[in-house]
């Protein structure tokens, strides 16, 4: 039978059993002097008792001695090995070693190694405890698992190939799949004892990990190694997150703008393109924005590059590729060309499309209808047909450029016969019907905005005094219209791409007074992007994983050849299903993939493939290895210099703890009987009976803390400083503009912190709806400036969940602008999220407007409304919602000058903010306000209410 | 019993023996009316026939009427008997526990009372103290100023030597020249056997003999507590031990002392008294005077 401890260095203790001695020798020589008569008699009574006496103070001795000698080995926890007989092992061993492969194991350690290198020398020394009775499976993981030698097996030479050729990957971490499959396997194995071992450096993906859903019990035993940095070590890493490009078009200057995870200060990042270093500038803050000039259109890939070292550089590196567009060649059919270019149909738009002849991303040609007759239309991109006469001629020229995929605008005007227009509605070639002639003045409404990713254009003051009124084709739609209804342009797609769009008036100033405005030209710019349907922003940069890329059956490549960054070329085929039809090409590591399409037509993409930094991978902030599976004994190895031996103590040992507990237990019951079997002593009883009680709790405590192997403080969760501090929860959802407003909430709890009792959490919480952690706090604020993709059933039922019970969410248009962007986004998930509710006003009277402050006006940095909209769940306003982007007032920059004006002026700015901290108080406090106590307090108030009531 | 006498330690507080023993005989004698004792007095002994020239009221009429004769009564005081007070006075006596009188000052206000009140009977009464050997003698006789001997000799003793009974009770034993009735006084720490074959010497020799055990109730009882280290008084040695330990055992053996004494005592004829120095010594003149009237009658 061997002997061996878990714990040696606590045998220090031993000396600990002198004690009783000690205090044994001590207490017998304080004796206090007394004279007496006569001691004979005393002698004689001491004679008969003494004997017995001495022989129980030494048992009492013994035993106490005993009691702390197995306590202190106890505590250091010892382990009978199974030898039977021969040495030979009695039982059988299966053993899943999973070496974690995320990409956050390229951190670098203080030698220089990495985490993985590191891992793999520790997985290497539990390999060769593998043997006759001892099987072992190995599997990398990381989201998912790539098992290297995937079942059970005894054969050390197999796992040591499996375990050279293992490398590092470009994954994030998720644990909960990978534990599950884990625990799947081990519940097969038929062997007596079952042992898991996690090599990892315990930054990521654990969070979610319980022992409900992953089958982990205690018949499983748990060894993690942890070869990450030490929780007290600050691994600081940066981290390029996303890019935006703008405006890539041939010799103009585009912008590319980085944002970083978190906010930096003075990091050096530089951008190459096509392998040459184009560019290089320092980070303050989250993002910078680079200025580039080519002059050939095309495929331009490169990276963006943290020049700083940090712990993990694997994350410092930002993949794109571009498509440079070269410029829109636009043909403009004049139909009435006048005697001077001044009185020329197309004389302001030619301004409009090219304000800079000689920069400018439009080349417009303007002919007349005799040349458009007889000029080859292929090297044009898109025809403008202006007031010009529609033959049957040109109509079939016309049909056939847009039918292949090309666009088309339309400008009406004198020239145009509504007849002759409408006999070509049937060939698709007119999205509209002319009806007829209207006149008068009419002002048009609102904003517009044909592209996503441009400004909305503000056309409300032209005055139009002549225009067509239009009946739009069923498969067209209207994407402006007057005050009265009537449409003013109208668009249809066609099938092989094409796209048509037409203008109830004129493109010159003979109906309208719109060319001379300064909306213009931003709308016909607008407007040729839409027909081409180009896109301000192509970038192409995808995280490592599966790249969905959806296309028409039609346009489908017959034959795809992908090559990765190192060279290495494979064929892929499109994806023809039912649910999916398009490019499916699965990018496995960082860099740039080229995609070379042969079918109907041949051409080649870019695309770069970046680790998913979204997924918190590179937060090297330590998840405490003891808090896996909390409650379940488990061994955790930092220090890996004696790794088998410690391994092989705690699988192939058995644990006495136990055992030792329950004997210490009784020789401690046995100590006090004979103690207090003293005779005479009454009193002292009861300060035995707490030493005893004080004792067993100790040891019982001691031995769940050896057993754990605690020793190290938790690092503080996210959740423990919640409480009764207000958190402000901003919401994460699936557009790359959540946080419009990033430095608002400092000011705000700034403000909160100054002028009212509530106490703040310092950081916002960002979270999303799947997000277990949405329930910690009450409030949710939803902010954005664009269309987002929309939720799935689970995210509303969660927001469900989370509006019926008590929470408030705050919605704020960043964007200001009402039907178009983050407007027309939260309207529309509004309504699947309550499809009985609408968004109706806030009236006067709500408890919002008395929470803190008395009636404080709406508005924002925009004034789109004068009034806030809520949804009301059970007498409750449960959703709020602000069209005038309420939190923009608080922005400042770093000097402390406000980032955006306010709209009613400065002293508004203060109403903005009263309206928010009520909103705030409203979400704490709910309607309190309303109850009588303090109505009579809030009328008095109101008499002196400079708005009156 | 404590409630109509003093507790011995108020006795303490009067500054003269001869106060202290007048003290308490009177009021013993005083309260006598009550005391079940009520023929234990200064009584009848025998009759004389009547010579003219006798008191008459010492005149017994009950004997006239029966038998027409004039006959005196006489009394105890006339019986000339002697009485010898032996006090033990080694140092063992010299100890006192919390709230008591040391047992020799209590032995010696318990003599001082028996002298008085023998004297006051017309008794003769001697003084003997001892401890190793025998230290003071005063040979018994009646009168006052014989009293007030005995008195001053007891105010000045102080307790000192090793107990040996049985020498220095053979050497008494040698310097009595008549027989008389001994009242011995002593805690007795001394070979029992030793003891009472010499007090039997005594017996034999037709004296009375009453033996008062005198100890104190820490004695008896041993009440201490914690770890002590004993110091003899005598011999001066010591002894660790803790009390509860050995105080079950002790008390046995205590009360197997004593019972020795008693059984052994009343086999050989001498009459034993325990006492013990929180007890007030009324009830040693009690016993006394019970005893001697017995001796009286026998």
């Amino acid at each position: 039978m061997n002997w061996t401890f878990l714990n040696p260095y606590l045998l220090f203790g031993l000396p600990l059993i002198l004690l009783p001695i000690i205090i044994h020798f001590i207490f017998t020589r304080r004796a206090k002097p007394l004279l007496f008569s006569e001691l004979k008699f005393l002698r004689e009574a001491m004679k008969m008792v003494i004997r017995r006496f001495r022989l129980l103070q030494l048992l009492l001795l013994i035993l106490r001695v005993l009691i702390i000698l197995l306590a202190v080995v106890l505590v250091a926890r010892p382990v009978i090995m199974f030898m039977g007989a021969g040495g030979q092992k009695q039982k059988s061993f299966d053993t899943i070693v999973i070496l974690d492969n995320s990409y956050s194991m390229g951190q670098i350690k203080d030698d220089g190694r990495t985490a993985f290198e590191h891992g793999k020398e520790a997985a290497g020394k539990i390999l060769s405890l593998s043997g006759e009775t001892e099987r072992i499976a190995l599997w990398l993981a990381s989201d998912r698992v790539d098992a290297v030698v995937p079942a059970f097996v005894s054969d050390i030479s197999e796992l040591r190939r499996g375990l050279k050729d293992a490398e590092q990957g470009c994954r994030p971490s998720d644990w909960k799949p990978v534990l599950k499959s884990a625990c799947e396997l081990l519940m097969k194995s038929e062997a007596s004892s079952r042992q898991l071992m996690i090599i990892s450096d315990f930054t990521s993906g654990w969070s979610d990990v319980r022992a409900e859903n992953t089958g982990f019990d205690r018949n499983i035993r748990l060894i993690l190694v942890d070869v990450g940095k030490d929780k007290n070590e600050i691994a600081e890493n940066f981290t390029l997150k996303s890019i935006v490009c703008r405006n890539a078009i041939a010799s103009e200057p585009w912008s590319i703008k980085v944002f970083t995870s978190a906010s930096v200060k003075n990091l050096p990042v530089s951008l190459w393109i096509d392998g040459k270093k184009t560019e290089q500038a320092f980070i303050d803050g989250e993002s910078r924005e680079f200025l580039r000039s080519f002059d050939r259109a095309g495929w331009y890939s490169g990276y963006l590059q943290i020049d700083r070292p940090d712990v993990l550089p694997s994350d410092n590196r930002f993949y794109f590729s571009i498509f440079c567009q070269p410029r829109l060649r636009v043909v403009c059919v004049d139909g009435d060309p006048g005697a001077s270019p001044f009185q020329s149909e197309t004389f302001y738009l030619k301004f409009a499309l090219a304000p800079k002849s000689e920069h400018s991303a439009i080349a417009p040609e303007i002919v007349n209808a005799e040349e458009f007759g007889k000029m080859h239309l292929e090297d044009s991109d898109i025809i403008i047909y202006a007031n010009a006469d529609m033959t049957s001629d040109s109509a079939l020229r016309l049909r056939r450029f847009v039918g292949s995929g090309k666009g088309l605008i339309i400008f009406l005007g004198d020239n145009t016969d509504p007849d002759r227009y409408n006999s070509f509605c049937e060939t698709h070639l007119i999205p509209a019907k002319l009806r007829r002639l209207v006149r008068g003045s009419t002002v048009l409404n609102g904003h517009v905005r044909l592209v996503d990713s441009a400004e909305p254009v503000t056309i409300s003051k032209a005055k139009f005094e002549k225009y067509f009124q239009l009946i739009p084709m069923p498969d067209a739609k209207v994407l402006a219209e007057f005050g009265n209804g009537d449409p003013l342009i109208v668009v249809s797609d066609l099938p092989a791409g094409g796209r048509i769009l037409m203008y109830a008036s004129t493109a010159d100033r003979k109906w309208n007074n719109l060319p001379a405005r300064p909306a213009f030209l931003p709308l016909i710019q607008q407007m040729c992007d839409f027909v081409s349907r180009r896109t301000q922003e192509n970038v192409n940069e995808c995280k490592i994983g599966i790249m969905k890329k959806p296309m028409l059956p039609e346009q489908l490549p017959r034959k795809i050849e992908v090559t990765d960054p190192s060279g290495v070329k494979t064929e892929k085929m499109a994806v023809r299903t039912p649910e999916f039809t398009g490019l499916a090409l699965e990018f496995s590591s960082q860099g740039i993939y080229r995609v070379d399409c042969t079918g109907d037509r041949n051409y080649q993409e870019f695309y770069g493939a970046n680790l998913d930094v979204e997924s918190g991978e590179s937060d090297l902030r330590k998840f405490p290895p003891e808090k896996v599976f909390p409650g379940f004994p488990k061994l955790v190895v930092t220090d890996p210099s004696h790794l088998e031996e410690k391994i092989r103590h705690f699988i192939q040992g058995r644990e006495i703890s136990t055992w030792l507990v329950l004997a210490v237990l009784f020789l401690l019951l046995l100590e006090f009987l004979l103690a207090g079997f003293r005779p005479g002593r009454t009193e002292p009883k009861i300060a035995r009976y707490m030493v005893l009680l004080v004792m067993s709790g100790l040891l019982c405590a001691g031995n769940a803390a050896a057993q754990e192997n605690t020793g190290a403080e938790s690092a503080p969760a996210a959740t423990e400083f919640t409480g009764n501090h207000f958190v402000f929860m901003q919401l994460r959802y699936g557009s790359t503009r959540c946080d419009p407003n990033p430095f608002a909430w400092q000011e705000i709890k700034h403000f909160l912190d100054t002028t009212t009792s509530i106490r703040s959490e310092p950081e916002v919480r960002m979270v999303t709806l799947v997000d277990p952690a949405l329930f910690d706090s009450a409030f949710l604020y939803w902010s954005g400036t664009e269309d987002f993709r929309p939720f799935t059933e689970d995210e509303l039922k969660n927001l469900r969940r989370f509006l019926e019970g008590g929470g408030m969410l705050f919605i704020d248009d960043a964007l200001g602008v009402p039907g178009i962007g983050f407007d027309k986004g939260v309207r529309r998930e509004l309504q699947r999220l309550y499809p009985g509710k609408t968004l109706a006003p806030v009236s006067d009277n709500n408890a919002l407007f008395f929470a803190f402050y008395l009636l404080p006006k709406v508005t924002g940095t925009r004034q789109a409304s004068t009034h806030l909209e809520g949804i009301e769940i059970k007498g409750r306003t449960a959703v709020i919602y602000s069209a005038n982007d309420l939190l923009g007032v608080w922005e400042r920059d770093k000097i402390g000058n406000w980032l955006k004006s306010c709209a009613g002026g400065e002293n508004k700015r203060l109403e903005a903010m009263k309206l928010f901290v009520n909103i705030i108080f409203y979400c704490l406090c709910d309607t309190y306000k309303l109850d009588d106590v303090h109505r009579a307090a809030i009328q008095e108030k109101m008499k002196f209410w400079p708005g009156g009531q | 019993m404590t409630s109509r006498y003093l507790h011995p330690m108020m006795l303490a507080r009067l500054a003269s023996m001869s106060l202290r023993a007048r003290n308490v005989v009177e009021g013993f004698l005083a309260g006598r009316h009550q005391s079940p004792y009520k023929g234990v007095s200064l009584d009848f002994a025998e009759h004389r026939q009547y010579v003219p020239g006798d008191e008459l009221k010492r005149l017994d009429w009950k004997v006239f009427g029966r038998t027409d004769r004039w006959y005196i009564k006489q009394y105890e005081d006339e019986t000339n008997l002697r009485c010898y007070l032996v006090v033990d006075t080694s140092a063992s006596m010299g100890y006192a526990s919390a709230g008591n009188l040391t047992k020799l000052e209590y032995a010696s206000y318990l003599t001082a009372a028996l002298a008085y009140l023998i004297i006051r009977q017309r008794d003769r009464a001697g003084l003997v103290t001892f401890s190793s050997q025998v230290d003071g003698h005063i040979p018994p006789a009646g009168t006052q100023e014989h009293l007030k001997t005995i008195l001053d000799k007891l105010d000045s003793i102080t307790p000192a030597g090793t107990t040996d009974i049985r020498v220095s009770l053979t050497e008494f034993g040698r310097i009595i020249k008549r027989r008389g009735l001994i009242v011995f006084i002593s805690d007795l720490f001394d070979d029992p056997g030793a003891v009472l074959r010499v007090l039997a010497n005594f017996t034999f020799r037709r004296n009375e003999v009453i033996l008062f055990h005198l100890l104190d109730p820490a004695e008896t009882d041993l009440p201490f507590s914690g770890t002590l280290q004993f110091e003899g008084m005598e011999l001066r040695d010591r002894l660790t031990v803790q009390p509860e330990l050995i105080r079950k055992s002790y008390r046995h053996i205590i009360s197997d002392f004593v019972e020795q004494y008693k059984q052994s005592c009343r086999m050989a004829g001498i009459d034993y008294v325990l006492l013990t120095t929180d007890v007030p010594l009324e009830e040693g003149l009690t016993q006394y005077l019970f005893r001697r009237r017995r001796i009286k009658n026998r």
